[in-house]
């Protein structure tokens, strides 16, 4: 049996030798107290690769985006979002649950972005009957829309739209070194009209855990309280914050190397008439079954050793990351194309 | 789509923070006055064409300077737009070494009938960010950075006045220097930059081609470039800040 070439997701990456070194190595303290000086040095290059005023170090993406959301709003609020963001689909409803809040999804438009009226239709004029509108959440790059990187036109005019109607913008910038990658900008210009932006450490970076929320320092603040209420305190966790250090130093730069890997893919992909496969514009691939069904297809895959995910009810998701080389891909389209033939039940 | 491109374009750095924020981390803790003095000898106007790289038309931008405009203080403005919308920065800062006393930056969506205002006061040490954000005020106050073994004498300049103070420093190849970035648009931040003058380059513009210092400010783990005029009165030939590139059509 040849090696799994593992495509379920980015997140499957595992952590290199160079990161477990760094992470054995690393200096640590009660991060509770502050004291834990690797986790405050990945804050401090978190904030500054955000482009932010401070940063604080959260165990995962799901717990960033619901501290960011707790945060910005009182319960009782209303927050706008995508409908195909991760926030209202993937983060077991939380925000509802958890901050109070009541989220309003608007129609996520093919690219990730959301159509400026609908949100200006969507924020309510204040009174008594209605709820406070206080957040607008955005995605970039965009999970569900295929790893759709956002353009920058559509951010600032969605953040200037936002902040001209007096409410805060939260980026769930989970993928943003992939977004910053594809836009040929820094994750700052990404992020730079948001007020916060969260990116996760676990996926195209290749930490075993963590997420960073960014913004400015009063708001920081009350993050890490809510961090604390959410029990997302930890104590010598440089030994983790040491992995997110040497992923931000080391990981970066590679990732236009996954991207060129996820177009190589889809193309590969494409040639098999069963698959429809869209041109990925980052680390996502996404393809349509033409036919047989979506299970079978899945089963088959995995039967060559190469493992992929539904992402609805005929399509699948293969995700690029740092553990997959461009011989990986090949590899991978030779065993699937092995399969492409036969039409599973 | 294209008024909001068009909206996009004329926000070179806009704004609209909900929180205002101030010093953190940064590029270098190290700061210093590196304004040495101003290349301007009268009032000045000079256009430039604004490009990205999704947008080869970003509308056009006027520099204009006016000396003492009142004693000691000289206004500089940056006036970005293509109607209806508008995004224009001034700046009141010491005539002699561009020290910042007040900044104003606005912007305004014609279309729809909105305009933030930034606002940037320094005084006893201090800035104090002031946003109007459609009616909507906030205000966050931040110190400056004070004398330390390493910097003691800080320099720090408004983010209005980087395409001036680009003129004004040493401009030799090889030559680098430390000081503070106040920014009011977006996220009002104050951090640590490093400036560097690389070697002259023939650069091509619509006003002509030009010999030019390619100073080099980074800023957090990006870079903006200048190009400055070789000769005098210096002007600014092109930039790249973000991703808005500044080409010089014509001096007024």
């Amino acid at each position: 049996m040849s090696a799994i070439i593992d495509l379920r997701s980015d997140t499957v990456s595992k952590p290199s030798d160079a990161m477990r070194r760094a992470m054995a190595e690393a200096e640590v303290g009660d991060d509770v107290f502050g004291d834990d000086p690797t986790v405050n040095r990945l804050e401090a290059m978190a904030a500054e690769r955000a482009g932010k005023e401070a940063a604080v170090y959260v165990p995962s993406g799901t717990m960033a985006n619901l501290i960011s959301v707790m945060t910005h709003t009182q319960p009782g609020d209303e927050i706008l979002l995508g409908d195909h963001c991760h926030i209202f689909n993937y983060e077991v409803a939380g925000a509802p649950r958890l901050a109070g809040v009541q989220t309003h999804p608007l129609p996520n438009l093919p690219g990730g972005g959301l159509d400026p009226a609908a949100v200006e239709t969507a924020i309510r004029e204040p009174n008594i009957h209605t709820p406070r509108n206080p957040l607008l959440c955005l995605e970039n790059t965009h999970n569900r829309c295929g790893g759709a990187a956002v353009p920058l036109a559509e951010m600032d005019a969605l953040t200037a739209l936002a902040h001209g109607r007096g409410l805060a913008v939260h980026l769930d910038g989970a993928r943003i070194f992939n977004a910053a990658a594809a836009l040929g900008v820094t994750a700052a210009r990404v992020a730079r009209d948001c007020d916060t932006v969260s990116f996760c450490l676990s996926k195209g970076l290749g930490c075993p855990v963590g997420s960073l929320v960014c913004g400015p320092k009063e708001f920081i603040a009350l993050a890490r309280r809510n961090r604390k209420m959410l029990g997302g305190g930890m104590r010598q966790a440089g030994i983790l914050a040491a992995a997110g250090i040497y992923a931000l130093e080391h990981n970066i730069d590679r990732i236009h190397e996954d991207h060129e890997n996820a177009a190589l893919l889809a193309e590969g992909l494409g040639r098999h008439e069963v698959f429809h496969v869209r041109r990925p514009q980052t680390n996502i691939v996404v393809a349509d079954i033409v036919r047989g069904t979506l299970a079978g297809w899945l089963q088959a895959f995995r039967r060559e050793g190469v493992l992929a995910v539904a992402f609805g009810p005929a399509r699948m998701r293969l995700v690029t990351h740092l553990n997959i080389s461009r011989g990986d891909i090949e590899d991978a389209l030779g065993r699937i194309a092995r399969t492409a033939g036969a039409v599973p039940a | 789509m294209n008024r909001r491109r068009a909206l996009i374009a004329l926000t070179m750095l806009l704004a609209g923070a909900a929180f205002l924020s101030g010093c953190s981390s940064s590029s270098s803790t190290r700061s210093a006055k590196i304004f040495q003095t101003p290349p301007w000898a009268g009032p000045e106007s000079y256009t430039y064409q604004l490009s990205r790289r999704d947008e080869p038309d970003a509308g056009l931008c006027v520099l204009e300077t006016a000396p003492n405009f009142e004693p000691g203080n000289t206004k500089i403005s940056r006036l970005c737009g293509k109607e209806p919308y508008r995004d224009d920065g001034t700046a009141t800062v010491d005539a002699a070494t561009l020290a910042p006393v007040q900044t104003v930056r606005t912007f305004v969506d014609g279309k729809n009938n909105r305009t933030n205002v930034f606002t940037s006061d320094y005084a006893d040490g201090q800035v104090t960010f002031t946003a109007d954000l459609s009616g909507k005020v906030r205000r966050a106050t931040r110190d400056l950075p004070k004398p330390t073994k390493d910097s003691p004498d800080p320099g720090w300049y408004d983010d209005e006045s980087l395409l001036w103070l680009a003129r004004g420093i040493t401009l030799r190849s090889g030559y680098t220097g430390y000081y503070t970035y106040v920014i009011n648009a977006g996220q009002p931040r104050i951090v640590g930059v490093e400036v560097l003058v690389e070697p002259p380059e023939q650069v091509t513009v619509p006003a002509g081609t030009f010999e030019a210092w390619k100073v080099r400010v980074h800023k957090d783990t990006s870079n903006y470039y200048i190009w400055v005029e070789r000769t005098s009165p210096n002007r600014v030939i092109q930039a790249q800040i973000e991703d808005i590139t500044y080409k010089l059509a014509a001096a007024n």
